[in-house]
């Protein structure tokens, strides 16, 4: 008995600091379904009569055996071990990369669990710290829920009987940051990847087919009832409908990932909960949050909502996925919540301001751009004359963005500034088309940059980067800023200035 | 406190580079861009010296006139810029490593770069003298390691 147990015991261990047997597949080719598909449709057509099929593919049941023989042992060569002050992994080709990271360095631990990890219960674990890596983490790894879950504990500071504020928004809220952060880009990307993927599977014929099935019924459908296509130019059309098409599948995929978004604070971490598809779970430092940023567009700023972010190494770092801390607040709750969630945040009021004497400076280069669609309207007609009237319309509906820029950079000059307290700063600007309020503590500013060209030198104007802390060279630019009050300001800090 | 100026050399060095740039854009222009005029090859010529003066006479002696780099115990301070004027300061207590880069024949070009880490930004001091670069190297190094030593005193 004393020998079974023994041998159950060591299995227990070996497999305790071994990834999840699913990482195997993402150790083989992806390639490799273009040699297993063909492999069984010979086998089902010779009617598992195996001596004949090994016969005539016994090349690629070589091939593939070596792949499969390589992943296992790059999963057994593969282990990790948690020591008491950090964790040790050994990744890379046959294990040979050896990694510590301190548990007081991390700044932030994600666990994350797709659809289709759930039923095998396995969880990908990405471990953060400020320090740049060779790789785009600094640990990622593939557990089972149970060594997930003891991880998770390890890692956590919570204590049962400590008091905790939880944060969860409103469903309805969740939809309005859903659309509002929703971008036609990423939509695209995602669509993009999708029909790529899809192609590599089914193939391109079979792909064109269901395009033009789809285009078959769209038409049908446009002939029936809406009539778009007589009275709309095509490429409109078809730009509107990406447009749209992006927009939805962002806006989708913005729901499925920051639904059942929770936050809670213990003494010094956070914990974010969210998705649906990817149920992903978040322990941040709080000591290790670089800045906190309130974000707007210019609609927001109107009715008076924001989404509140924390900026974190590894916290948001995966494609698509926002770094909030409240994904969408009013103005009120977004002050009581943030008292409650960072009572320590210090919140200097704005020193160094723009104002209305400097909406010239911020509209001149929107102004330019804007006068760029009619332009080249007159030039295609010089040149073209009247053959591209399709584009001219497209040109038109492109002026429109360059248009609310306008409308949004005016809105930036009365909203820029910069302002600093004992312990810490606060910024305001607009980049493109957001608005951002960022609170950080002074000790986090790792360099200060003041520039000036030959006009902002006859002005008297300049702008001030802010460079902060973190894995990426990461800073914020404020422009037109009043020189002489940024430098005594500077002076103030005790930041030495050049005349 | 310390304070470094650029190497004059350097400028000379930008000196030279801009008369070899001109002079291969004409053999280029005159060589290989037959297609075009000779008149107009000789105004896309005038134009690129008329740059290429502009440059030596304004740009490369504001950069070396107006660069310089200060050294505190608290901060590093550094101003420069061929046409925008750039002041940089970063505070020690942010610095995480400082690299030296002494190039080739340094000692005679004055191309030599000093790098100073921090997280989340790095500040580049170009155009030292070599003893310049070694010893703003050191000092930082210094800095740097009196703050570890700091940190890590037992509190009394």
């Amino acid at each position: 008995m004393s020998r079974m147990n023994k041998a159950r015991n060591a299995v227990s261990r070996f497999f305790r600091h071994r990834q999840h047997p699913i990482k195997l597949i993402s150790y083989t080719s992806r390639n490799l379904w273009l040699l297993l598909i063909p492999l069984s449709r010979y086998l089902i057509a010779s009617r598992f009569d195996f001596q004949a099929w090994f016969m005539a593919n016994w090349i690629d049941i070589l091939a593939i055996s070596f792949i499969f023989a390589f992943a296992i042992v790059r999963w057994v060569t593969i282990r990790f071990d948690i020591e008491p002050d950090g964790i040790v992994a050994h990744t890379g080709f046959l294990g040979m990369v050896r990694t510590k990271v301190f548990f007081s360095q991390i700044t932030s631990v994600s666990f994350c669990q797709s659809w289709y990890s759930r039923p095998l219960s396995a969880h990908t674990i990405y471990i953060e710290t400020n320090a740049r890596t060779l790789s785009s983490q600094d640990l990622k790894l593939v557990l089972s829920t149970k060594n997930a879950n003891l991880l998770y504990d390890f890692i956590s500071t919570s204590e049962v009987d400590k008091p905790k504020v939880t944060f969860s928004p409103r469903k309805s809220h969740l939809l309005v940051f859903s659309l509002l952060f929703s971008s036609t880009l990423s939509g695209m990307l995602v669509f993009g990847t999708f029909m790529f993927e899809a192609y590599r599977i089914v193939g391109i014929e079979t792909e064109r087919e269901i395009l033009d099935r789809v285009n078959g019924e769209l038409n049908r459908i446009d002939s029936r009832f809406l009539n778009l296509f007589k009275t709309i130019p095509t490429i409109i059309l078809i730009i509107a409908g990406m447009i749209l098409l992006g927009r939805l599948l962002s806006f989708v995929s913005n729901l499925a990932r920051h639904w059942s978004f929770t936050v809670t604070r213990n003494d010094s971490q956070f914990y974010v909960r969210s998705g649906v598809l990817i149920k992903r779970r978040h322990i941040i430092n709080q000591s290790k949050v670089n800045y906190y940023d309130l974000n707007q567009t210019l609609l927001m700023k109107i009715f008076k909502i924001c989404s509140v972010r924390l900026d974190c190494t590894g916290y948001g770092k995966s494609s698509r996925e926002i770094d909030a801390l409240i994904p969408i607040t009013t103005y009120k709750q977004m002050n009581a919540s943030l008292k409650l969630l960072v009572p320590d945040l210090p919140k200097p009021k704005p020193e160094v301001k723009t104002g209305s004497s400097d909406v010239h400076r911020f509209v001149t280069i929107p102004i330019i751009l804007c006068a760029l669609p009619p332009a080249i309207i007159e030039l295609s007609k010089y040149f073209f004359g009247n053959r591209f009237s399709d584009l001219n319309a497209l040109i038109v509906i492109a002026a429109i963005p360059l248009i609310w820029f306008v409308i949004v950079k005016t809105a930036a000059a009365f909203n820029t500034s910069v302002g600093f307290s004992a312990d810490g700063c606060v910024i305001n600007y607009c980049r493109w088309f957001q608005f951002h309020k960022i609170f950080l503590p002074k000790a986090n500013i790792s360099k200060i940059r003041i520039t000036r060209n030959p006009l902002q030198m006859v002005s008297h104007t300049c702008n001030l980067w802010i460079y902060i802390v973190g894995e990426k060279s990461h800073w914020h630019k404020i422009k037109y800023m009043p020189y002489e009050q940024v430098r005594e300001v500077c002076l103030r800090e005790g930041y030495l200035m050049f005349d | 406190m310390h304070r470094f100026l650029p190497a004059k050399r350097a400028m000379m060095v930008f000196y030279l580079l801009l008369a070899l740039v001109g002079v291969a854009v004409d053999f280029l222009l005159y060589n290989y861009v037959s297609m075009l005029s000779i008149d107009v090859l000789k105004m896309i010529s005038m134009i690129v010296w008329a740059a290429i003066i502009v440059t030596a006479v304004f740009i490369v002696p504001h950069y070396f006139v107006n660069a310089k780099v200060v050294l505190t115990k608290t901060e590093i301070a550094a101003a420069g810029g061929f046409v925008t004027y750039r002041n940089d300061y970063m505070p020690i207590t942010a610095v995480k490593s400082v690299s030296s880069i002494i190039t080739p024949l340094g000692t005679i070009t004055g191309l030599n770069f000093v790098v100073v880490n921090a997280l989340g930004a790095r500040l580049i001091i170009p155009f030292l003298r070599k003893g310049d670069a070694l010893e703003l190297t050191s000092l930082i190094n210094d800095l740097v390691k009196q703050r570890e030593e700091e940190a890590h005193e037992p509190h009394e």
